[in-house]
């Protein structure tokens, strides 16, 4: 096991572009929101050498730096002249000890700040002119736009997902991260000193500690997310094409739909909790209310007409014009959008209401 | 997966008619007075027949 550098730099990095955006977040946020767990990093940052093979800085600076005492099993084993596993150990358990502590104390403030604020965690994502809209608030921009790149261009983390469950889903990545990762130090334990020095003890301690962040736990909700919304759009879109052609939709093809392997593991559950979004401006124009009167005169609704008007708004739509915000679950059109958008062009609206005219059965 | 669909800004006059149509579709449809003569029409439908089995199905 290891924790790769860089890993290292990019979780820094995360927590510094986060961590302040979270605090941004909360509308109410009288006292800052803290970054990591009350845990001296230094303890557990190792020295490093410069291009001299010297260490990049002093004991003394070094000590300067930690503002928590170190445990005396790590003094013990840093001065040892003979150092063996189990002295390593030892330090690796109280350093633990002192991030779970600190963790413990976090995890309540967490809990607090953003049980109190419910705009915390209000980051649903939108598309087009939607639902990005009715969230304000740094994060939610931020991470909208993060999995506006992730996902395909309709579909939105839903705030079933991220805002009704968004503490349980910060705590309990939170502590699944933390989890994961003392079970990893645990097994590199096992190892010499050979095998797994301090050094590399110490990275593996930072990632811990940052494993028990918010900035770390949102990172993995959103990336999450993002993949289940992809492929689960790339399975509503398969099965929306076999209902079209009037093919019958197989288990088979419905995972088959999806981008790889891993979609079967998506299951239906996550799948409803993510939602399509589409907001627009109603069209007051002659053409929409024309159509609307069509579908449902004196605003009752006209089942053959909707009928004859779904039959005409595939065969009637413009060249490259994008059905699939039109389209609805159940693989018919929205016929009512179709003719309150003003998305929707003129020509188009006034073609299906012709089309639709001339296939309503005679009376 | 679930859609929903928010048409903003629609005349009160002509919000029952398109509530209509929502619903017709088989969508669940919620209209919100705005105050000054218009409403906003959420049309939601559930996942319907577009769910992704689970593997095991």
């Amino acid at each position: 096991m290891g924790e790769p550098s860089c890993r290292r730099g990019k979780s820094r990095a995360a927590r510094t572009l986060l961590s302040p955006l979270v605090c941004l977040s909360l509308a109410a946020c009288s006292e800052i929101m803290p970054a990591q767990p009350d845990f001296s990093s230094y303890l557990v940052l190792p020295k490093g050498k410069d291009a001299n093979n010297k260490d990049t800085y002093t004991d003394a600076q070094y000590k300067s730096r930690v503002t928590q005492v170190e445990p005396s099993t790590c003094v013990a084993f840093e001065v040892s002249p003979s150092p063996t596993p189990a002295a390593r150990n030892a330090c690796i358990t109280d350093l633990m000890t002192d991030i779970d502590d600190a963790y413990d104390a976090y995890e309540v403030t967490v809990s607090n700040r953003i049980g109190a604020t419910n705009t915390a965690l209000d980051f649903i994502s939108g598309t087009g002119s939607t639902v990005s809209a009715a969230t304000s608030g740094t994060v939610a921009k931020v991470l909208s736009a993060i999995s506006a790149v992730a996902i395909s261009s309709k579909a939105t983390i839903s705030s079933d997902l991220l805002y009704k469950s968004s503490i349980q889903v910060v705590i309990s990545t939170m502590r699944a991260d933390r989890a994961k990762q003392a079970a990893a130090i645990k097994l590199a334990e096992q190892g010499s000193l050979a095998t797994y020095p301090m050094g590399q003890a110490k990275n593996d301690l930072l990632a811990y500690l940052y494993a028990g962040t918010v900035s770390h736990a949102l990172n993995d909700a959103t990336q999450d997310a993002a993949a289940t919304a992809q492929k689960c759009v790339a399975a509503s879109k398969s099965v929306i094409a076999a209902v079209d052609s009037g093919k019958t939709v197989t288990t088979a093809a419905k995972l088959a739909a999806a981008p790889n392997a891993a979609a079967a593991t998506t299951t239906s559950d996550q799948c409803n909790q993510l939602a399509e979004s589409y907001t627009y401006n109603f069209d007051s124009g002659e053409t929409s209310a024309l159509l609307r009167d069509f579908l449902a005169p004196g605003g009752v609704v006209n089942v053959a007409a909707m009928t004859a008007a779904n039959g005409c708004v595939k065969p009637k739509a413009p060249a490259g014009f994008d059905l699939s915000k039109y389209t609805l679950p159940s693989g018919k059109y929205d016929l009512a959008t179709l003719a309150s958008d003003p998305a929707v062009s003129d020509d188009y609206k006034v073609n299906i209401l012709a089309c639709a005219k001339a296939a309503m059965p005679s009376s | 997966m679930s859609k929903k669909v928010t048409a903003k800004g629609v005349p009160n006059a002509e919000a029952k008619q398109l509530a209509n149509i929502y619903t017709a579709e088989g969508a669940n449809v919620t209209v919100k007075d705005n105050g000054d003569g218009t409403s906003d029409v959420t049309a939601t439908w559930p996942d319907g027949e577009l769910k992704v089995v689970d593997a095991n199905d």
